[in-house]
């Protein structure tokens, strides 16, 4: 089958038609985002029958331990899933994101450069630079979950300290409408930031430190068109993220089993929609600015 | 094929997982249900038609029958019981906690919960007398019981709150002779920091300082490894804000600061004596 290059047109609109029409063209590209979410709907799974047997003889003594006993009970024990999951999705994302990105990458590229899309061959080329990527992951994962919370963490203590205002305006104001766009804002600057890292990485075999200082300056230097870029589908995650900030009040209207669903749809909308679209249109814009395509 | 089969047995490993729940969480799912259907009648009992109770009454005796020999039979009479006594119906409320009270094995706390339930139907009722009479029982009959425990302070609480002196004087003395006698009875002595903390307790809650600060001294003096510090810190509260007596105060502060220098209170303290 004669492989058609892909034209690679300016302006952050026309992206997603490439986007789009890549995966038509090379869908063997989805399949590290498949590998990635079926692991999360995987470990969900284990997660969720955690208070039953097998399940409950491996992470029963952590939670009791931990969490106390009571969260191994119902309806107890879907309080803790959320805190659960995510402590999974970090050490997943670290030791196996990092590896199904590289692989998406670098699928990405060789789909742009008309090249077969031989996945076993890709994860051998991934995995060579497998310690770069878990440290990238890390630091991209340390800057998202916990450098952005630190602003809504400062204010919480603020207005816990007595204060009754900051800037005129009251806690609540700070807390339901400023924070959230904050915590939005520095999710995107920070995936922005380190989202060109990866592909200098696996694409240009760039080690660690210089991978990240590139990655760093090809984001300033294309700062508008990828803040936009990577904008754009987190944006799709916001209802997800709604809805994970309302999971204790669906658990008690409708009923506690609901937040294995809430979970679900994240894994849904997170892996295989948002990491999807970002990493793609992202690794074009780089082998656009970097002459790779 | 081996992809075929490995992909076709997730599937069949989830559904095997779910069917591995314990009975136990069933039983608590049902519960919460139940308790569910009950919220309704807790917020509003007067505007609740009749089906709405009935609802949730049968919620919960399926549970009963469900696990007869478990615990969530036992809570969900209960919950059945409360429902009616919500509802005003003090006498189905009474009839199903002492059918409760009669099944027990006569001993530990369920017992005592279940007679502390008729007692609390009186109480609604507006019939003190014969909550009191229940009352008593309790401490008689289930005298190491948490409920038991509890009772002594909760009628004295009860005189106080109706401004009633000579009762109030009268119950408090019976607390402390009840606690004093539970300490010298041999299961008693395990637990006498605990009984020494609720005779201190009446003292305070009847607002009798000198007593309350004698006892604090005797807690200080039998029991050296229970953290004796916080008793003269409670002292120093009682001389300062209830008997105005600064000088006093700050020599029980100091001699925390003194006696005990690694305590945990000393920067409370030390901030407490720069406000004296």
């Amino acid at each position: 089958m004669a492989l058609r290059k892909v034209r690679i047109a300016q302006g952050s609109l026309s992206i997603w038609k490439r986007v789009v029409a890549l995966f038509r063209r090379e869908p063997s590209v989805l399949f590290p985002f498949l590998i990635i979410a079926g692991i999360e709907l995987l470990a969900l799974v284990f997660l969720y029958f955690s208070p039953h047997f097998p399940i409950k003889i491996i992470m029963g003594p952590p939670i009791r331990r931990i969490w106390g006993a009571i969260y191994m009970h119902y309806p107890f024990f879907y309080e803790l899933l959320p805190r659960l999951f995510y402590y999974t999705k970090i050490i997943l994302s670290i030791f196996a994101g990092s590896i199904t990105s590289g692989m998406a990458v670098y699928a990405i590229s060789l789909a742009v450069k008309s090249k077969p899309v031989d996945l076993k061959e890709v994860f051998r080329h991934v995995m060579k630079r497998y310690l770069s990527l878990i440290l990238l992951t890390t630091i991209l994962f340390v800057a998202v979950h916990f450098l952005m919370k630190q602003p809504s963490d400062l204010l919480i203590k603020y207005f816990r300290a007595g204060h009754p205002k900051l800037l005129f305006l009251g806690p609540k104001f700070w807390m339901v409408y400023v924070v959230p766009v904050m915590n939005f804002v520095f999710a995107v600057f920070f995936q922005g930031l380190f989202v060109f890292s990866i592909p200098f990485v696996v694409i240009k075999g760039k080690k660690f430190l210089p991978a990240l200082g590139r990655g760093m300056l090809l984001f300033f230097r294309l700062f508008v068109r990828t803040i936009v870029v990577v904008a754009v589908p987190m944006i799709l995650y916001i209802p997800v993220t709604m809805l994970r900030g309302n999971i204790s009040f669906l658990a008690d209207k409708f009923m506690p089993e609901v937040v294995g669903i809430v979970l679900l749809i994240g894994i849904l909308v997170g892996t295989l929609v948002v990491d999807l679209l970002l990493t793609t249109a992202t690794t074009l814009i780089f082998l656009e600015a970097t002459d790779e395509a | 094929m081996k992809r075929k089969i490995l992909i076709c047995l997730i599937p069949v490993f989830v559904i095997a997982l779910a069917g591995c729940e314990s009975q136990a969480f069933k039983a608590e799912r049902q519960m919460w249900k139940a308790h569910k259907k009950a919220e309704a009648i807790y917020k509003n009992p007067k505007g609740t038609p009749p089906y709405v109770l009935k609802k949730a009454v049968s919620a919960y005796e399926a549970i009963g029958k469900k696990y007869p020999d478990s615990l969530f039979a036992v809570q969900s009479q209960f919950s059945i019981g409360h429902l009616y006594l919500v509802m005003g119906d003090f006498d189905r409320a009474r009839s199903v906690y002492k059918s409760l009270a009669f099944d027990c094995d006569k001993k530990g706390n369920l017992c005592a919960e279940a007679y502390f339930a008729i007692g609390k139907s009186y109480e609604l009722q507006g019939n003190w007398p014969d909550a009191e009479l229940i009352y008593r029982k309790i401490m008689q009959e289930f005298p190491f019981s948490a409920k038991s425990l509890d009772l002594p302070l909760y009628m004295m609480l009860h005189y106080k709150n109706a401004k009633d002196t000579i009762n109030t004087q009268r119950t408090v003395n019976e607390a402390v002779g009840y606690y004093k006698g539970l300490m010298s009875d041999e299961r008693g002595k395990k637990g006498a920091d605990i009984l020494h903390g609720l005779v201190t307790r009446s003292y305070l809650e009847s607002d009798q300082w000198p007593q309350a600060l004698d006892s604090l001294e005797e807690y200080v003096r039998d029991f050296p490894d229970q953290n004796p510090e916080e008793a003269i810190y409670i002292k120093a509260v009682i001389y300062q804000k209830k008997l105005n007596d600064k000088d006093k105060a700050k020599a029980e502060l100091q001699r925390i600061l003194k006696d005990y220098p690694d305590s945990k209170l000393t920067p409370h303290v030390k901030s407490l004596l720069e406000r004296i």
